[in-house]
């Protein structure tokens, strides 16, 4: 085996397994067949290719998607984030009292069932995703209308995508699943432990860095955890805003922890949805 | 049809004379393109998934060289359609600089004519 065989192989690694079983010799073939008589490394754009397809077949990114059906997932995907945000406060509700009041049981069953509508986005039939998420929307409308005006307006929204998107046969990839499950614990896991530092907040921020970089191999994470951010920020100014009695000259300079995040997320969103688009172009 | 890259339209212009293995694509798209797409070795089995994946493309040969599998690969009609479709759309963009010829898909043949 020659230094370039095996250096070529080594990069091939970047590929996972079963791709490899399938298509690995022949890669290695073309590789040294477009090599030159004394080349020792391969060349840098072969090796810069070989790496970014490998994390493209591990993201699935290897067949493509039309555009609309990308969009369709992320925008899913950014409703689950969303709603886990929410249903993580829900259930922290009903342990902060003992016995638990009847608003309590209230916000258990809620946090649940959207619990549910969330994990049917995975591996749910969509008929009963779509059930799951407007009883859900059902109980949160249910609530005092102040509850609804202050919490319960985003993710009422949210099952709402959820359940539209579940209508039109958008699910999404199980490769996902764990992120969902980090953002969850991220929101659920620090309150408990008496967290003072806003752990949460660190852990989220670090999955959106995450997905910003990752939108080389794969755009529509990146679309999703800015459309969250400018969400959850976006809702929390308005809230704020709705609070401070409206007053219009408060917002440049007590609403810039909130507004400052809502709108960086929504350039990024454009910059994600134009990713996406390119990245779904054959 | 959807639009295409150009790393994409060279290689399925490379199967217009018949099937191709790996090396062959990349060799015959930096001829037809005067050197200016090199195909790296990753994009070109991406482009090939996809385009598998479409329809495009299709497995003509396998056989064995030096001890490794080496496959050739075919233009499909579909693959064939698509390929003509971007040529005429890149035809029809062409024609709005140059201005001097009439671009366009003959209906009955599907195949590019000029005027």
């Amino acid at each position: 085996m020659t230094a370039l065989e095996r250096r070529c192989r080594w990069l091939l690694r970047a590929y996972p397994a079963w791709y490899r079983a399938e298509r690995g010799d022949e890669m290695l073939g073309t590789l040294l067949e477009a090599s030159t008589p004394n080349q020792s490394w391969p060349a840098t754009h072969d090796a810069r290719a070989l790496i970014l397809g490998g994390l493209r077949v591990r993201a699935w990114q290897h067949e493509r998607q039309t555009a609309a059906a990308s969009l369709r997932q992320a925008v899913l995907l950014a409703a689950v984030l969303d709603l886990a945000f929410w249903s993580a406060q829900d259930l922290r509700m009903w342990g902060y009292t003992f016995p638990p009041t009847m608003f309590a049981w209230m916000n258990l069953m809620i946090g649940l069932l959207t619990l549910a509508a969330m994990a049917g986005a995975w591996f749910g039939h969509r008929v009963v995703v779509v059930v799951v998420a407007l009883v859900a929307v059902g109980l949160w409308v249910s609530q005092p209308p102040g509850d609804l005006l202050y919490t319960g307006g985003p993710p009422v929204l949210a099952l709402t995508v959820l359940a539209s998107l579940a209508a039109l046969r958008a699910r999404l990839p199980r490769a996902w699943t764990w992120l969902a499950g980090v953002w969850y614990l991220a929101f659920v896991l620090p309150p408990m432990f008496n967290a003072t530092r806003p752990f949460g907040v660190w852990v989220a921020f670090a999955i959106v860095v995450g997905a910003i970089g990752w939108s080389v191999i794969d755009a529509r994470l990146m679309l999703a955890t800015t459309l969250v951010v400018a969400a959850i920020f976006g809702s929390a100014a308005v809230r704020f805003y709705a609070e401070s009695g409206g007053q219009a000259s408060a917002i440049p300079w007590d609403l810039w922890p909130w507004f400052t995040p809502a709108l960086l997320g929504l350039v990024l969103a454009v910059v994600a949805i134009w990713r996406v688009r390119r990245q779904a172009v054959l | 049809m959807a639009e295409m890259r150009e790393p994409t339209y060279f290689v399925l212009a490379s199967l217009l004379d018949g099937p191709l293995h790996g090396y062959g694509i990349i060799k015959r798209a930096a001829e037809l393109s005067g050197n200016r797409v090199r195909l790296a070795t990753g994009i070109l089995y991406t482009a090939l998934d996809r385009l598998a994946a479409e329809g495009y493309v299709r497995l003509v040969r396998e056989e064995i060289v030096n001890g490794r599998a080496r496959r050739s690969y075919g233009l499909t009609d579909a693959g064939a359609a698509a390929l003509r479709a971007e040529a005429t759309r890149m035809a029809q963009a062409a024609e709005v600089v140059t201005g001097n010829r009439r671009v366009g898909m003959d209906a009955a043949s599907g195949k590019l004519r000029t005027a």
